[in-house]
């Protein structure tokens, strides 16, 4: 069998740049990553040159372990008597070698979980944050919009309210409802939305200037069912309102039952 | 993805009368040139905590949300 030695090592030294860049997105596609090849390549290396300097500077350290260029080099090498000396050195280290890797790879793939979720708790990704630049995740339009993370912590809304006009029958018809849920396809695209409390009008009964507010109630219809599932593709346009909702202190049943 | 829902708006949800007037509120905020400023309404909701009074404001857009 030829193998060729060279990529090999050139593979496993930069696969924690790949594990770190791939952990570290959130993006709202799962299938192919258009990213542009040179950027997803250049980034991925950046990562794995951060990622050897932090562990060969833990392994002198800690253990007193230092790195050999020339190793490297011999091993990358196409000289095969250069490549015979150098994979006897690292014969020789190997249980210290593969613990090095296997522990970064460990490392590049379980680290940016926790970075994620510490951007996303700490809202440094948030459109008016001053790290928004490093630590937004700007492949994930979606997210911001209906997630509301791009509000202040003090205005953070309680929930999302979707109006949509759905073409039925060939009929325009408004579709309102409270967002619980939203799915994307393989593209990146929303796919789906899962709304509760709905209700549904044509659109052909707007209400006329004049009209009172009460007639509310028969213009639209509620949806029965705990769910409603609207395909982001059928949607002609999507409204998105955010709803903020401030408790008072706890009171007794007297309170009026209407809305005010 | 979960969508943004507060504790207090799930509460909200689950409770049918507070909820049917959430949706009517919501449901005449539809009405174009007519909107009130800003606009909310109260609602009572009786959860498992007993009983709360909430008031309901629809917010502006985050300044530079995506």
């Amino acid at each position: 069998m030829n193998v060729a030695f060279p990529t090999l090592i050139l593979f496993l030294v930069l696969l924690p740049g790949f594990l770190l860049r791939n952990g570290l997105k959130r993006a709202e596609r799962s299938s192919v990553d258009f990213s542009p090849f040179g950027q997803v390549v250049a980034t991925a290396v950046l990562w794995a040159v951060v990622a050897h300097l932090a562990w060969m500077g833990l392994s002198y350290s800690c253990f007193s372990r230092a790195f050999e260029p020339s190793v490297l080099m011999h091993l990358l090498s196409s000289v095969p008597a250069s490549q015979t000396k150098a994979a006897q050195a690292v014969g020789e280290q190997f249980t210290w070698i593969a613990f090095y890797f296997v522990s970064l790879f460990a490392a590049s793939a379980i680290l940016p979980i926790f970075a994620r979720r510490a951007i996303s708790t700490y809202r440094l990704d948030r459109a008016d944050s001053r790290w928004s630049g490093i630590f937004r995740f700007h492949d994930a339009p979606w997210y911001y919009l209906l997630s509301g993370v791009d509000f202040p912590e003090e205005e953070q809304p309680d929930l999302v309210f979707i109006s949509a006009i759905v073409e039925v029958a060939k009929e325009a018809v408004l579709y309102v409802g409270v967002l619980d849920d939203f799915y994307f396809d393989s593209d990146g695209q929303l796919d789906r939305l899962i709304l509760q409390n709905v209700s549904r009008r044509p659109l052909a009964k707007d209400k006329a200037s004049t009209q009172v507010e009460g007639a509310d109630k028969e213009r639209f219809y509620p949806i029965d069912g705990d769910y409603f599932v609207l395909r982001y593709s059928e949607a002609v346009t999507l409204n998105v309102q955010y709803v903020k909702l401030t408790a008072a202190l706890p009171q007794d049943d007297s309170l009026p039952d209407e809305t005010v | 993805m979960k969508a943004l829902k507060s504790k207090l708006a799930s509460e909200l949800l689950a409770d049918p009368a507070a909820s049917e007037q959430l949706r009517r509120f919501l449901v005449n905020r539809e009405v174009s040139g007519q909107r009130r400023s800003p606009s909310s309404g109260a609602f009572v909701v009786r959860g498992k905590d007993g009983v709360v009074r909430v008031e309901a404001t629809i917010v502006p857009k985050a300044a530079k949300a995506a």
